[in-house]
């Protein structure tokens, strides 16, 4: 149905793809992933789709995924970029995370390369489709970009996994149409970005920053490089050295990778161009940012740069942004994450779900035009509820500070791990009963980072338990545990129905008490 | 942190020495300090991910002077390896 809705997307001048195979980057037209996704489209046509379905996305190639986020687009359907541990399949828990995935989305097809595939236990009943090969003289690129002003606010756009605000099971946040176009015109209104912008991104498309550093260049026609994760983490330096070559004015990279930058500082880099870094995606400490800027300021890297922000999944990706060129500030140790953007309203609760004070710590909610509705197969919320974000936050003279997490979810380098998961695993590799570990964070800004603690109660402990722990869950979710120890038998707080209460463990931890 | 010459032939226990000092800075698991770590263990033995292994690796670049290829640092490979892998890098280099 034409809801005579027009998604507002600018053509880049120039989209360049860098990875491992091609490190000085490759330049390519944006009629021509216009017309791979026009292909696409039509092939997804044919097999007789279902508007509004949804489509799994198992490609590691960024102009792979830009073609294919495009042409799910122009065929009418929603794409789902599935998350790196669909890869990670070597155990029988790792594949139900995967099939619980899959099961949860229900995709009506998966697109694939044939040299990198999913496995038939994992796929079986969804239609694989290739992405198609492509004659750009053929395909009428015009009759592609009408097609795509066609889709209604209401229709889903994409679905993007996340841990949830609670941590446990996968979640499958909906964005549609409209919710995608009002943060993105937030993000564009408060960033400055325009069609003169060049941005730089290496953050998987599976995560709300890489995916909106996508569209946002989209959005306002600004031309795109786009970094393979995998490349920059075979060669951290390899994003600054973009931004040199390709004279970068935006970018966007979690805390860890400044950290790691300004530790290791990269040669021969001139970051004279960049106007605008968007810092998120788990605890910003002032200490890195700190540290990063003194590595660089010889490099041309100005001050109100880097901007710390905050936000997630279920609002699209952005909540609070700082003003270009206005340096970020920090108070008690806070980096303020900037004002919140047009659009959303930001209320700080105490536990009663009653409006705290100006500069009094709370619950963060969130409502407003670019918070999703739901998770895929859940009840829909009401519009105008408000959204319980499950982290900590103090509004200051219209600025947002996040001070902690109320969510049992960890977080190492942007990527999230449900807490139950971690502690189910270290149960299983011990052979204890559940409820016996309590998984946390802990927030240390002397070294700039969010520690992960497991802690056990076991009657026995050995450093050989220690190592059986933290190869399992390396095993099984790819995950470094900072700390692992044991607490005495009936140490870890519990409610009075046996549960383990993680949030107060953790401050009973931070208070020296465990 | 170790002073590791650079013309020094690596061994295992110089690799468990430099994890050792990048877990005292706690960009290794905190365990890795004082902990058991065997000539076979590997990364996923030792419970590093991709970051940690990241750090492992501009550490090693830093110590020898040699930027490490894509394929150094197999999840898999044991610090044997690893330290055969470094002589063979930095005697290339020569």
């Amino acid at each position: 149905m034409k809801w005579g809705y027009v998604v507002q997307l600018q053509w880049p001048k120039s989209c360049t793809f860098i990875g491992n195979s091609y490190p000085n980057g490759v330049d390519v037209p944006c009629e021509t992933i216009l017309a791979q996704a026009a292909a696409l489209a039509d092939a997804l046509q044919r097999s007789d789709n279902v508007p509004n379905g949804r489509v799994a996305l198992w490609l590691t190639n960024g102009q792979d995924q830009v073609a294919a986020m495009l042409g799910c687009w122009l065929a009418g359907l929603a794409f789902c970029i599935l998350p790196s541990y669909a890869g990670r399949t070597g155990t029988e828990r790792s594949q139900d995370r995967i099939k619980q995935v899959l099961s949860v989305l229900q995709p009506r097809y998966i697109i694939q390369r044939p040299s990198s595939q999913l496995g038939d236990e994992l796929t079986a009943g969804i239609e694989s489709v290739d992405l198609p090969s492509f004659d750009t003289a053929s395909i009428d690129t015009g009759m592609a970009k009408a097609r795509l002003t066609a889709r209604a606010s209401a229709d889903l756009a994409f679905v993007q996994f996340t841990s949830g605000s609670t941590g446990g099971d996968a979640r499958g946040a909906e964005v549609t149409f409209g919710q995608l176009q009002s943060n993105l015109d937030a993000l564009v209104k408060r960033t400055a970005m325009s069609d003169q912008d060049r941005m730089v991104s290496w953050a998987p498309l599976y995560h709300d920053m890489g995916l909106m550093a996508v569209l946002l260049s989209l959005r306002c026609g600004a031309d795109l490089v786009l970094i393979e994760t995998d490349h920059f983490v075979r060669r951290p330096a390899a994003w600054l050295e973009a931004i040199t070559t390709q004279k970068g004015t935006v970018t966007t990279a979690p805390p860890t990778a400044l950290r790691l930058l300004a530790r290791r500082r990269a040669t021969a880099v001139d970051l004279k161009s960049l106007r605008y870094a968007w810092i998120g995606g788990e605890t910003v400490f002032p200490g890195v940012l700190r540290a990063f800027e003194e590595a660089y300021v010889t490099a041309g890297l100005a001050s109100g740069v880097l901007q710390p922000t905050y936000g997630m999944a279920e609002t699209v990706v952005g909540i609070a942004c700082g003003n270009p060129g206005v340096a970020w500030t920090e108070t008690d140790g806070v980096v303020s994450c900037g004002p919140v953007l047009d659009g959303l309203d930001v209320q700080i609760t105490d536990d009663a779900g009653h409006s705290v004070a100006q500069g009094k710590e709370g619950s963060v909610m969130v409502r407003g035009a670019s918070v999703i509705s739901g998770y895929l197969g859940q009840p829909r919320r009401a519009a105008g509820d408000w959204f319980d974000t499950g982290d900590l936050g103090v509004l200051r003279d219209g600025n947002l500070y996040v001070t902690g997490r109320r969510k049992d979810v960890l977080k190492r380098g942007a990527e999230s791990y449900p807490a139950a998961l971690v502690e189910a695993i270290a149960e299983g590799a011990l052979g204890l009963r559940t409820g016996r570990v309590a998984a946390f964070t802990n927030l240390r800004a002397d070294f700039g980072k969010e520690e992960i603690i497991l802690l056990v109660e076991s009657p026995t402990w050995t450093d050989q338990d220690a190592r059986k722990v933290a190869s399992a869950v390396m095993q099984e979710l790819g995950l470094q545990i900072d700390l692992i120890r044991s607490v005495e038998g009936g140490r870890l707080p519990r409610t009075s129905s046996g549960k383990l209460m993680r949030q107060l463990t953790a401050a009973q931890y931070r208070d020296g008490q465990l | 942190m170790m002073d590791q010459d650079k013309n020094t032939t690596w061994t295992a226990q110089d690799v468990v020495a430099v994890m050792r000092a990048l877990a005292s800075e706690a960009d290794l698991p905190s365990r890795l300090v004082t902990g058991d770590i065997s000539e076979a263990d590997t990364m996923e033995t030792l419970g590093i991910d991709s970051l940690g292994q990241v750090y492992l690796v501009e550490r090693l670049e830093q110590l020898t002077g040699v930027l490490m290829p894509d394929e150094f640092l197999d999840v898999n490979d044991s610090l044997t390896v690893i330290a055969t892998s470094l002589n063979e890098l930095v005697r290339s280099k020569k």
